[in-house]
């Protein structure tokens, strides 16, 4: 494996978004459009991929040119977007078979859990019949209302019918605090994330195959994962490698990845009342807040200041940013849940070195302590991962965050712009979502589904468990009712072309 | 010979297993039987629910044309997971056919009265007629598993409220030592058994029912390749795959293979309608069934690998697989059964499995591609293997893209429990069996860990 950073990714070719979050861009607006003019849009796409952010300047220290801009621009595509560019027939069914039927699909809402309140028919943007052909994202480095108009400006200089298109949504977002990094449940986020492996930094563990993010890169199995191609012909820039082992095709999906949009909205009085009457179901329990934030903290299988309960079971440990990440479950000695958890949000949309399912057997599954077994167990959970690029949108309950308040707070619209990336949505969204969040029978579980996302849903039984595995001294705890605190408000599913592919889609109809 | 009764009675004595028939039946018209399987839905699920029929699960499906064979039909097919006391295969499947038709003869006879050689609707249809029809369409399997064998529903039912009558009291139990905590677990289980029907017939008391103990089995077979030579000893199959033809391994490279590429870039509207169909039917309940049918390589030779591959499968299964729940290493499959019809050209898989059709197939190429590549080497455009057994399935996204190119939709599945996988299903029976006999003290642990 190359251990040069990034020295063999085409990082001229992927777009920034893909690599980065753009944590110090603290501002960010998403715009969703309709391409209502093939012809202009295509030649608008000519001009406006000189202004996006491609991950060049990573190939230097930060101190170096090329360096990031202010203002960050990224583009996708949904589906129908690309038809309605012009793409090839061919290339258009050579994309993976989710991204061609759609987030909004009904057998795809109903493996995912989105119904009742989160069924498709009923979202903001993004369900049937309301198409969404591309995504226009925006970041910039100040999130005062001049640094907002900023980004307003440049999107209403770009999204224009003149140029082809049109805003059909505009969805704000709201900087996190800067020093509690905290999402509207009061939890810190943005700690975990897989690193690509070309792009690892040395000595960090938690590193995935390029081609489990990327297209045309080798993927955890081995393989390039399937991409779309187009025939050479139709290539008249010559912008798009050739496609491998396929003379006269060249490879549209290279340096690109599929993009999940899901628009979340958070009911956090609702999450917090019901833990703090929950907690009173619990013997030995301390009264108040401190037991709030003691049963809170299992659903989420962190504290709110962002330290693992494997890691500090009885109360919140130092949240140094180093230590936030560094654990396994078994290697914790926490193999069975005792201290975190197997229903806990973290827990299940990364199970870690987790035997599945668990309680498992030791005869049968092998022992946790061997430590080949464990490494195994890695390997699996490993081709289910994504990568994170959510940001909170609507205000804070409370500036602090403090349990009290967000108990009592109003019901103003906020949430989480749920954004990941990766190669296979079969395998990697979709699965964590479908099998690991919402599933009440994950790892051996009977009734329990993602305290945070699942409760609820039809499909395949109503489930409002949440079980704490006991340890010594002390029996197995459950609590029962989850209320439903998330729900799905609009989404899509996107693909974030390379630059070629962008610039093979502005000459293709030409 | 034992007197056909599934009325629950103390499970603890009448030692029920599972057996599981297939029927197929030459489809005359075709359109008629469409439209009566999708009005099943809501009114089949009683019928199949019948206690008298002991029914785990059950699935219609309509098989369309091997399009490349002139001579194809359209088939029905018609498959039951049941409880049985008869111990043999041929007697367990004539009873469960003849209460079937007993107690379920208007349902079964509108859909196979659409079939070639039903009988002429008599008024009111005799139950030994249709009966008749179904035994002769009986087709035997060439490989099979269960997941939960010798369990009948009545236990899996039991045992599953055992669980959570357990959890529900340790919800508010005093924290204590285990020894404590298991022996107020029995008191309360105990005194409960007198009262609550859903405990009833248990007596904690007692030795537990019998049960082949996975555990013993699995001491002597550790994992890997080690049960698939134990219990096969190889004498079948090493013979043929060291003495194959050199003509047929060599034949093996040569043969198509299935390329995703292809096949995507050319699906019309009508593939995208298939796949919607397939997807229609699944995810409804925890498990789901699949029915995949593919035809087999041409070329001679491919039909005696394949019964050999298939028979060594069957036999790892039956000796091993089946009593630690486990098919390879995969957790998830309630049922699963090959096999070979329309003059033995064409290969049918069915399975019930838990969760998504992604973390199935997921399973199958992660945990167990040696035991597929038997299993599907030797028919159509199956990804290339080695020596029949390696590569293959390892392909990931070739495997599962060759698996859904293949899969049919299942017009009716029923499930006795949608809420339980296979996992819970043991978990379940390991809890129970251990409250009847007191663990050891390390075993304590195990025992209260596994209350999840
Ligand atoms: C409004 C909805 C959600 C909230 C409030 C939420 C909250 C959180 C929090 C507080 C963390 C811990 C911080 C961290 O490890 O970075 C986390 C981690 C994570 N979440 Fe969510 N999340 C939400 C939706 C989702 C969804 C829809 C998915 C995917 C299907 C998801 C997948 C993950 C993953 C993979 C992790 C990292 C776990 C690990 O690697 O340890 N989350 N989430």
């Amino acid at each position: 494996m190359n251990t040069q950073p990034g020295s063999s990714l085409e990082l001229d070719e992927i777009q920034g978004l893909v690599l980065n979050g753009y944590r110090h861009h603290t501002a960010a607006r998403y715009v969703m459009f309709e391409i209502v003019d093939a012809a202009r849009a295509r030649a608008w796409l000519g001009s406006v991929v000189n202004h996006l952010q491609f991950g060049d300047y990573r190939k230097t220290p930060r101190e170096q040119p090329p360096f990031i801009r202010d203002v960050c621009c990224n583009l996708a595509f949904t589906h129908p977007g690309f038809a309605a560019l012009g793409l090839p027939t061919i290339a258009l069914n050579g994309f993976s078979q989710p991204f061609q039927e759609g987030l909004a699909d009904p057998n795809r809402a109903r493996r995912l859990g989105d119904d009742g309140a989160s069924d498709p028919t009923k979202w903001a943007w993004g369900g049937p019949g309301r198409p969404v052909h591309g995504l226009l994202a925006v970041f910039g480095m100040h999130c005062t209302p001049e640094g907002y108009a900023a980004l307003k400006a440049v999107i209403d200089a770009t999204l224009v019918e003149a140029n082809g298109v049109r805003e059909t949504a505009v969805l704000d977002t709201v900087p996190t605090d800067p020093v509690l990094r905290k999402e509207h449940f009061g939890f810190r986020d943005g700690i975990t994330n897989p690193q690509i492996a070309s792009l690892a930094q040395p000595g960090k563990g938690d590193i995935i195959a390029d081609g489990e993010v990327l297209l045309g890169y080798e993927n955890g199995y081995g393989h390039l994962p399937m991409a779309p191609h187009v025939p050479a012909e139709t290539d008249r820039a010559g912008v798009l490698a050739p496609a491998v082992a396929r003379p006269g095709f060249n490879d549209f999906g290279r340096n690109g990845s599929y993009l999940v949009f899901r628009q979340l909205q958070q009911d956090v009085r609702a999450f917090w009342e019901y833990v703090y009457k929950a907690k009173d179901a619990i013997p030995g329990l301390p009264a108040g807040r401190e037991g709030a934030e003691w049963l809170a903290s299992r659903l989420v299988g962190r504290w709110p200041n962002g330290t693992p309960i494997t890691r500090y079971p009885e109360r919140p440990g130092p949240d140094a940013e180093d230590k936030l990440n560094d654990f396994l479950y078994y290697e914790t000695g926490d193999g069975f849940g005792a201290r975190c958890p197997i229903g806990a949000h973290i827990r299940r949309t990364n199970p870690r070195d987790t035997t599945l399912p668990v309680p498992h057997d030791v005869e049968l599954s092998g022992s946790p302590d061997d430590a080949e077994k464990r490494k195994a167990v890695l390997a699996l959970t490993a081709l289910h991962r994504i990568v994170r690029r959510g940001r909170m949108y609507g205000d804070p309950a409370d500036p602090v965050y403090d349990l009290e308040r967000l108990r009592q707070c109003d019901d103003k619209d906020r949430g989480l712009h749920f954004l990941c990336f990766n190669a296979n949505l079969n395998r990697q969204f979709e699965f964590v979502q479908s099998n690991w969040a919402v599933n009440p029978t994950f790892a051996g579980l009977s009734r329990d589904p993602d305290p945070l996302l699942g409760a609820r849903r039809t499909v395949p039984f109503p489930a409002a468990d949440f079980t704490m595995p006991g340890g010594p001294g002390c029996p197995t705890r459950r609590v029962h009712d989850l209320p439903r605190v998330v729900e799905v408000r609009g989404g899509a599913y996107f693909f974030m072309p390379s630059r070629g592919a962008l610039r093979y889609l502005a000459a293709c109809g030409a | 010979m034992p007197t056909l009764s599934l009325t629950p009675t103390p499970e603890r004595q009448s030692p029920i297993r599972q057996e599981s028939l297939t029927v197929l039946a030459r489809v005359d018209r075709e359109a008629p039987l469409r439209a009566t399987l999708d009005a099943l839905g809501a009114s089949a699920p009683s019928v199949f629910a019948d206690p008298e029929l002991g029914i785990h699960f059950a699935r219609l499906v309509v098989i369309p044309k091997d399009g490349d064979q002139a001579d194809s039909s359209v088939w029905l097919a018609f498959e039951s997971n049941f409880d049985t006391p008869f111990s043999g295969e041929v007697e367990a499947q004539a009873a469960h056919l003849d209460a079937l038709s007993a107690r379920a003869r208007d349902t079964l006879a509108e859909i196979f009265g659409c079939c070639s050689g039903f009988p002429a609707a008599g008024s009111p249809e005799p139950a030994g007629r249709l009966a008749a029809y179904l035994k002769a369409g009986l087709v035997p399997s060439t490989a099979s598993y269960q997941g939960h064998s010798h369990r009948s529903i009545a236990r899996i039912r039991l045992e599953r409220d055992l669980r959570e009558i357990i959890l529900t009291y340790l919800e508010t139990a005093n924290g204590c030592g285990p020894e404590q905590l298991f022996e107020r677990v029995r008191d309360h289980v105990r005194a409960l058994s007198k009262t609550d029907p859903r405990l009833a017939g248990l007596d904690v008391d007692q030795p537990a029912p019998p049960l082949p103990d996975p555990v013993v089995r699995s001491q002597h077979l550790s994992e890997g390749w080690a049960p698939w030579i134990e219990a096969g000893k190889l004498k079948d199959t090493l013979p043929i795959l060291l003495n194959l033809p050199k003509a047929l391994l060599e034949w093996q490279k040569h043969d198509a293979v299935f390329d995703v590429r292809e096949h995507q870039e050319r699906w019309t509207d009508a593939d995208r309608e298939a796949f919607s169909a397939i997807a229609r039917s699944e995810d409804h309940g925890t498990q789901n069934a699949l029915t995949h049918v593919v035809p087999l390589r041409e070329g001679s030779g491919r039909l005696t690998v394949l019964k050999h591959a298939h028979a060594t499968v069957n036999r790892i299964s039956q000796n091993h697989f089946q009593y630690i729940g486990q098919l390879g290493t995969i957790p998830s499959i309630h049922f699963a059964k090959w096999l070979l019809f329309e003059s033995d050209r064409r290969l049918l898989f069915f399975s019930n499995y838990d969760k998504s059709w992604e973390s199935y197939l997921g399973d199958f190429v992660d945990r167990a591609p040696e035991g597929l590549n038997l299993a599907w080497s030797c028919t159509r455009e199956y990804p290339r293997t080695v020596a029949f057994a390696f590569e293959g399935a390892k392909d990931e996204e070739t495997f599962k893209s060759w698996t859904r190119a293949y899969q049919v939709p299942t017009q009716f599945f029923y499930s006795a429990y949608t809420d339980l996988t296979i996992e819970t299903i043991n978990n379940n029976t390991w809890i129970r069996t251990r409250l009847h006999d007191a663990p050891s003290a390390g075993g304590l642990d195990a025992w209260l860990r596994r209350l999840t």
